[in-house]
């Protein structure tokens, strides 16, 4: 914790201290929880009506105003946005012909043809971040406990759900008939990242300073398990995110501690997926914290200096910076452009690929600082944007 | 309401109650308002107890209740202080000289945005991992990374001297 974060802390707990419970109070709760219950039990109707009207709200708030001005709407094809029902997404990963989605305890799988939920693996209660990719889906975060009579303490883990086995079931189906936990944190804490790519899945781990590398040998352990290699690398400096493609495993570092900011440990670094080594890091801003490829480049978003800068994959040099008007908290790259995503506005920006300006109405989604959008990922031939509800982008 | 039921929220009472009292109080700065948000934020989930999906969870909905509560509290302040005019608001100069360093601390704190004020209550104080964080406040880990670092920044600008 750096100096800044210890004085804030101790001044919370100060303040914290001049709060009590008063008498009375209990007995207060407890007759208006009587008193509401009996309420609610002969309200359910209303309730759900309630509900609908605020599918309804929610749907209208998708062009609500926010502080980030249209850039040239004329110069861009528009944005076909589609919500997609009946689905809370927090994070999305998405393959050519699977749409992989965690959120409110449970991963489920959208046919990206028909916009519909295939399934949900029941039970999967993991914060953390999706990939999807060889043979199989992998989760890497939080993980609480697995089945009936749930929530026990939360401990970092990374999930491995085999697609095959899942191709096997129709609809809903228990995470232990089709997944299994491969890895666990020694310090309990939650991996950063996780990404899939030259026959591997690939996890970062902030407090060991390393990347994870599972790689699948395809033997089969047991039905819903194969044989799986861990090789660990260390790369330093807090990598907290992944991303794999031209050429290579891309990494990011950044510090928590602000006080490191401009120390020249904020950096990009490329593993070369052949021998597994890491390269020299470049730096990269101030505050590198998601990076994606695509468009034969390396992109690096940064919040603290609010930009993404474009890398050379050959080369590691950076080859130009795309300011953005606030900060954002994820990228991707597909469809033609770069795509941020910016929480507190309630907005997504395009940008272009070679002029690094932005194009096109920014596209709105309601709920801005409290409820925004805050993930997203290209893949099926869209956009996924999560974070309240799932919503997809094609470019017209 | 069944008395074993009654003797298991009056435990959750005793056990959590305290807790989301400070809790609540750091996120408004008002003793009455944060009693009045845990007295609302116990009452709703007492009487949802049954449906929640993992009742041994409940400090966790508990948290993010009293978050939820104090943001709807914090939004109708906010109405009802753009009411007010910039005339009535002291000026940080003005402020630096009357006020102790710890008083001026204090009033940053409480100008923070609702959201960010949460994250570094959740962070700093609850002592959340950057996770759970982001469970309670219903968003993405980069989010709280990002109202972290906002909140930070913004409390190092307001009280340049104080911060290194």
């Amino acid at each position: 914790m750096s100096d800044v974060e210890q004085k804030i802390a101790a001044l919370l707990h100060e303040e914290a201290d001049k709060a009590a419970l008063t008498a009375g109070m209990y007995q207060r709760v407890l007759r208006r929880a009587k008193i509401r219950r009996a309420l609610t039990a002969t309200a359910a109707g209303l309730a759900v009506i309630a509900i609908g009207i605020s599918g309804v709200v929610m749907a209208t708030a998708i062009r609500s105003p926010s502080s980030i001005e249209p850039a040239d709407p004329e110069e861009a094809p528009p944005v076909e946005v589609t919500p997609i029902r009946d689905v809370f997404a927090e994070q999305v990963a998405a393959s050519d012909n699977s749409v992989w989605i965690s959120g409110a305890d449970q991963l489920y799988v959208l046919d990206p043809d028909s916009n519909e939920v295939e399934g949900v693996v029941l039970e999967v209660p993991v914060w953390g971040r999706i990939a999807v990719g060889e043979g199989a889906v992998w989760l890497a975060g939080w993980q609480g406990d697995i089945g009936p009579g749930g929530g026990t303490p939360p401990s970092g883990k990374v999930l491995r759900l085999d697609l095959e086995e899942r191709g096997r079931h129709q609809g809903d189906v228990a995470f232990e008939e089709v997944g299994e936990v491969i890895w666990r944190s020694a310090q309990n804490e939650a991996p950063e990242a996780v990404v899939t790519g030259f026959g591997s899945a690939w996890v970062a781990e902030k407090l060991g300073d390393r990347i994870l590398r599972f790689s699948p040998d395809g033997a089969a352990v047991t039905h819903r398990r194969v044989r799986t290699s861990l090789t660990e690398i260390s790369v330093g400096n807090t990598p907290v995110d992944l991303a794999a493609g031209e050429g290579g495993i891309w990494v990011v570092h950044t510090r928590s501690d602000p006080k490191h900011h401009g120390r020249g440990d904020a950096s990009l670094l490329k593993i070369d997926p052949a021998t597994g080594a890491p390269s020299k890091p470049v730096p990269a801003g101030t505050c590198p914290h998601s990076v994606t490829t695509g468009a034969a480049a390396v992109w690096v978003l940064d919040f603290c200096d609010e930009v993404v800068r474009k890398f050379d994959p050959e080369t590691m040099q950076r080859l130009g910076v795309a300011d953005l008007p606030s900060a954002a908290t994820d990228l991707a790259v597909g469809d033609g452009y770069l795509w941020t995503v910016h929480p507190e506005d309630g907005v997504i920006l395009r940008t272009d690929l070679e002029s690094l300006d932005q194009i096109g109405d920014p596209i709105r989604f309601g709920g801005g600082r409290d409820y925004g959008p805050s993930a997203i990922t290209y893949g099926a031939g869209s956009i996924w944007v999560s974070g309240d509800g799932l919503f997809r982008l094609d470019v017209r | 309401m069944a008395k074993r039921s009654e003797h298991r929220l009056s435990d959750l009472y005793w056990r959590h109650a305290g807790d989301a009292v400070r809790l609540a109080f750091l996120l408004t700065g008002d003793h009455h308002a944060a009693e009045d948000i845990v007295q609302d934020a116990f009452v709703r989930l007492f009487s949802r107890f049954q449906e929640l999906r993992s009742p041994d969870a409940f400090e966790i909905y508990l948290r993010r209740t009293v978050v939820n509560l104090s943001r709807d509290r914090f939004r109708r302040l906010k109405l009802e202080r753009d009411q007010v005019t910039k005339a009535n608001t002291p000026r940080q100069a003005e402020v630096t000289s009357r006020l102790e360093d710890r008083e001026l601390i204090r009033h940053a704190l409480r100008s923070l945005p609702h959201r960010q004020r949460a994250a570094l209550v959740l962070r700093f104080y609850a002592d959340l991992s950057e996770q759970q964080t982001a469970e309670v406040l219903q968003c993405s880990v980069a989010a709280v990374k990002s109202l972290v670092s906002r909140a930070t920044a913004s409390l190092r600008e307001r009280m340049r001297g104080e911060f290194p």
